[in-house]
This record gives structure tokens, sequence and C-alpha cells, in this order.
């Protein structure tokens, strides 16, 4: 069969179309997915611009905090630099100062600009000598920890005087800044601690004034409140004394303003205010040697003396009016003032004996007696004092000497109390070594008191007597204790003013014994010295 | 980790021991002793030391003269000088020479225990 050539041709012709359509659809597909793979990477393009865009606005906007944080961080930096009140300064391996220090850095030192100085220079004479080495270790020791190097800084408290002779003390802390493995500049950071320092010595003085003022008001809270003024009167009395004395020490009566201070000086102890005891010693001391001589030095000095002594009491009168109160509510605990007398007294030979290394026993019999007056009650108490204490420094010999003498190795003073007619009688004795009257009229010959062409008409008795003139000791040293001469005149002095009498015998090598007695129901006296009240008591 | 205690006194290089026996991990530090400078530097030459607590006054060789001839031959080992010595000047001395901490005698355990982990932090 044959096909007409013009069929075949186009059945050829057809093939090829198809091939060709099919060589299209083809084309169409591969250029579709192509088209398809462009739109979907056109697709994310697109987010991906969108995010870059998002990101890049979200970077503006940090950028923008960022460089907010910046300027505020360089606010406040510059802040701190002029204002903190810590000095801040950076220097390098040549130690010159930095010039962006803090201006309080400066004003430390009374300057403007620190800038190119070195700390010695800018020390200068207050310089610590270690410091150069101090500087060198900050930059070459670099083993050190910070603590080590903080134990060896020597301008850790550094004490100067400013350009107005102000003594100041700045402390100064180091740090290194390390930079690429090496240290680059050490930083100091100064503090003035000038105030904390003050406030700290301040502090510890406040501490041990307050301690002392405890001790004061506890002592003054064991003293009985009558007692206590009578004390203080009697102080503001010798206060004013010495005053006058001071002003005139010529026409001073020193005699009597010295008995007065011993008295004073032995009822403080007796009452257990010891640091009045002491002041009132130093004061006694200073008024002794200015009754001796004048001479600027020794009134400079009783004026001080006497400057502490007014503030003392100042203080420790103040005390006992805040004390008042506290001492009210317990006054239902408080013991009769005859009792306390005779128990202050015990703790007082006890006390003496101790430091003297003796051994006393002291018993007080009181024997029913009635308290007496406040005013007669001050003075006994006065008269007292002095008699243990002189038993105690004077009767009672010391250990080595009573055994070898024979007698017991503890001493014994009696207080005996009774009531005889219209008069309360009290004897002190010892069993010490007596009072050698020869002894006493030898030294008041000696010292003026007594005629010699008397010595020999004297009787024993009236020998005695001779121990109640003031000045008068067989003692070379005086001591806080006993041994001006003066205690006996006080007994005398306090026994006279409330119209007492004594009477005195005297053993040698057996005892001594006082008999005082004064009337039972005194009155009231004046409770100052002298005879103010002459035409007022009858 | 090695410590070397370098103390002429037996009774301080065992309250040493005790110390880092009470208060420290088992088994992971293990202390080395030496009763002198010279014994010390033997002792680093032998071992690895990662710290070594070195006392000052000691016979042979010193505790400063140790620190010293260590440094002088380029061994960088931390030391933390454990001392009676008050005297700034002298604990400068030892600063200058390269040691990194010190502690003034009478020691207390815990307190040396602390500067020894003190020191084991900053390094790590």
């Amino acid at each position: 069969m044959t096909v007409p050539p013009a069929l075949e041709l186009y059945e050829q012709e057809l093939t090829a179309l198809r091939r060709q359509v099919a060589e299209l659809e083809q084309e169409k597909a591969a250029l579709r997915a192509e088209l398809d793979s462009h739109e979907s990477q056109h697709e994310l393009l697109e987010n991906l611009v969108y995010g870059l865009e998002k990101e890049q606005e979200r970077s503006r906007q940090q950028v923008d905090a960022a460089r907010m944080a910046v300027a505020t961080l360089t606010r406040q930096h510059d802040d701190i630099l002029q204002h903190v009140r810590q000095g801040i300064l950076t220097f390098g391996r040549d130690l010159r100062i930095d010039p962006g220090h803090s201006r309080a850095a400066a004003e430390l030192f009374g300057r403007s600009e620190l800038g190119g100085l070195t700390l010695p220079l800018l020390l200068g004479e207050h310089a610590p000598l270690s410091l150069p080495r101090y500087l060198k270790l900050l930059f070459d020791a670099t083993a050190a920890s910070p603590r080590l190097l903080e134990r060896v800084n020597p301008l850790r408290a550094h004490r100067f005087h400013d350009a107005t002779g102000r003594e100041r003390v700045v402390a100064f802390t180091f740090a290194r800044i390390v930079r690429g493995g090496a240290i680059d500049k050490v930083m100091a950071v100064l503090e003035d601690s000038t105030e904390l320092d003050r406030m700290g010595r301040a502090l510890e003085q406040k501490k041990r004034e307050q301690w002392q003022k405890l001790e004061r008001a506890s002592q003054i809270m064991a003293v009985p409140a009558p007692v206590f003024r009578d004390f203080v009167n009697d102080a503001r009395a010798i206060e004013h004394a010495l005053g006058s004395a001071l002003a005139a020490p010529a026409q001073a009566s020193w005699e009597d303003d010295l008995r007065q201070l011993h008295a004073l000086k032995g009822n403080a102890r007796a009452l257990g205010l010891d640091e009045l005891a002491q002041r009132t010693h130093e004061l006694e001391e200073a008024a002794q040697a200015l009754s001796e001589r004048v001479s600027d030095a020794r009134r400079a000095l009783l004026e001080d003396q006497l400057a502490v002594f007014k503030s003392m009491l100042d203080d420790g009168d103040e005390l006992f009016r805040h004390l008042t109160g506290l001492r009210k509510s317990l006054a239902s605990s408080q013991e009769d003032p005859l009792d306390e007398l005779l128990h202050s007294l015990e703790n007082l030979a006890e006390r003496e004996a101790r430091e003297l290394d003796k051994r006393v026993s002291m018993v007080c019999a009181r024997n029913g007696v009635a308290a007496p007056s406040d005013q007669s009650l001050y003075r006994l108490r006065s008269a007292l004092v002095q008699l243990v204490r002189n038993a105690v420094h004077h009767g009672i010999e010391d250990r080595h000497s009573r055994v070898s003498a024979g007698k017991r190795e503890l001493g014994s003073i009696r207080i005996e109390l009774h009531s005889d007619g219209g008069r309360l009688v009290v004897t002190c004795s010892d069993d010490g070594c007596g009072i050698d009257a020869t002894a006493l009229v030898e030294r008041a010959v000696q010292q003026g008191l007594l005629d010699p062409n008397d010595m020999n008409r004297l009787e024993a008795s009236d020998a005695l007597r001779l121990i109640f003139q003031p000045g008068l000791t067989t003692r070379s040293e005086a001591s806080l204790g006993a041994g001006r001469g003066m205690g006996m005149a006080v007994v005398a002095d306090a026994l006279a003013t409330v119209h007492g009498q004594i009477e005195v015998r005297s053993e040698p090598g057996m005892g001594t014994e006082f008999r005082l007695s004064i009337p039972a129901a005194a009155g009231d006296e004046p409770s100052t010295r002298g005879g103010l009240n002459e035409h007022l008591g009858g | 980790m090695n410590i070397l205690v370098v103390d002429d006194s037996a009774l301080m290089r065992g309250l040493v021991r005790r110390a880092i026996a009470s208060f420290g991990p088992d088994g992971e530090l293990s202390v080395h002793e030496a009763g002198n400078g010279e014994d010390a530097l033997r002792a680093i030459e032998r071992a690895t030391i990662d710290l070594v607590l070195l006392d000052w006054n000691m016979p042979v060789l010193d505790g400063l003269s140790f620190v010293k001839k260590l440094r002088a031959r380029g061994v960088s080992t931390p030391i933390v000088m454990i001392s009676a010595v008050t005297d700034p000047a002298r604990i400068m001395e030892a600063a200058e020479a390269g040691v990194s901490d010190y502690i003034e005698k009478p020691v207390q355990v815990a307190e040396l225990w602390e500067r020894i982990q003190e020191h084991f932090a900053t390094r790590q």
C-alpha cells in the first residue's frame, strides 16, 4: 500500500509538531517550575527583607537606647567624678596622676588640679617613707593578692595637717586596672575619714566618760542622801575657801583649809567615793605646796586642781539629784544611818588594812543606841573615819612586828557605843603599838608647837593631847591614806562643831583608846564651818 | 591539687594538714611537707605543686630566701606566707619577692581553709 506523499508529509509534520508541543509543554513545565521557585524565592526574599527591616529597626532602637545609656553613664560618671565625696584618681607606671581625676580628690588636698603630680610629690613631707616602694609594688608584684597589697598599704589611714593646720585623715585604697594581661594603671580611691576618725575617738572618750559616770553613780547611790548632802556642803565650803586663798595666799588660813580638806578626803574615802577622795588628795597636795611657798607654778597647780575638783563635784551633785528619785524608790530597803556608818567603818578598816598588807579584825557594838541627828552623825563619821584610819595605819603594827612582840598577828579594833545620861558615848580602841608620848613631845618642840621649858612639866595625859595639834606627825610622807598629821585635828574639829568631847588613853606597846561623847540630841547645828550662827543659837 | 606545707614546726604542719583534711573535699587535695626552704626546693623539683604554704623563720633556708630562689629559677607557683611577722616593711619585702598572700600567726584553721579555697577559686 502506498501512502500519498502529501499525507505522509502531513503526518511527519504532525509528529514533529506533537514532539514540539511536548517539548514546549516540558519547557513550560520547567518554566513554571522555575517560576514557582522564583516566586517562593521572592517570597523568601520579601520575608527576609521584612525581617531585616524589622531587625534594623530593633537595632536602631537598641543603638539609640545604648547611646542614651552611654550618655547617661557618661553624665553619671562625670557626676561621680564631680560630686562624689570620694576622691578617685588613676596613674600609670610613671606614677603621674591622670588629669581625669574627681574633684573631691583635689579638694581633699586643697588643690584644684592634681594632673601630672605624683603621690609622693602631692603628699610632700607627710608622704610615708615606704610610699615609693609601695607604688612600685603595685605595678611589679603581679603575684600579690589585693589583700596582701592592702595589708602593706602605707596610706591606709594617712594623717596630715592641711593648709589651715587642721589635722585630717584620708584613707587611700588602691586597685590595679589590668588591660591585655598587664597592669595598665592603678586606681586610688580616697576617702576623707577625718570625721570618722574623730567620731571614733569621740566615741571611745564618750564610752570612758559614761563608764566613769556609771561608777560614780554607783558610788553615790551607796551613800545615804543626808550624808551625801552634808559631804557636798563641806566640799563646797572648802572650794570657796580655797578660791579665796588663791586670790590672797598670804592672808589665807591654810591650816584651817588643810584640815578641812583632810577631813573631806577621809570622808570621801569612807563613803566609798574613791575618785573624789583621790581628787581631794591631789587638791590637798597642791594646797599644801602653795601654803609652804607661794609661786606662780604652785598657784597654777592649785587653780587647775580646784577646777577639776569643782567639775567633779558639780557632776556628782547633778548625778545625786538625778538619783534622788531612784533613791526614794529604794528607800524602804535602806538601813538605819547609824548601822550604815558602822558598816562603812568596817569596810574602811578592811580596805585600808588590805592595802597595807596588815591583818585587822574590827568589831562594832551599837548596844541599842538610837541614831543621832543627821548633823551629829556626819560629824561623828568625820571623827571616826580618822580614828579608824589612824588605828589601821599607825596603831596596828605590821604582821611581822606583831608576831615578834608576842602579839596575835591579827590586830583588833573595837568601836562601842552606849548612852550616858544625855550623851552618846563612843569608844574606839585598838591593840596596836600605842602612842609614844615622848616622841610626840620631842616632835612638838622641834616643830615649835611646844616651848622646851614646858616639856618636862607636861603630864602624860596632856602630852597625849598634843596629837590633836594640826601638823604634828611622826611620819615623814603623806599618802592618800594618812600621814600629814591632820587626822587628829580633824577629829577635834568635828567634835567641837557638835559640842562633843574627846579623851585619849594609850599604853605603849598595848594599844590606844579614844573616848568620844556628844549630846544625844545635838539640835540644829550650823552646817558650815566658823561661828556664823553665834547669835541664832539661843 | 598538690599543696606543699613548709614549716620547721611539725605541729604547724600537722595543723595545716588537719585544716585541709577536715574542710577539704576527700582525695582532691594532697598535702606534701617540708621542714625548711632547701627541702621545699627539692620537693618542688620532684612533684608538681599548685600552692605553697610557707613559714618565714626556718633553719637552713628561711621563707623569704626560699621565695627569692624559687622566683629566680622562674617558678611562678603561688605562695601564701604564714608568719608571726607584723612589720609592714618586712611584709612588703615578701610581696616584692613574689609572695601572693600573707596570713598572720596565730592561724585560725577555718580562716586558713577559706584562704586556700579563695586561692583555688581565683585560679580557675
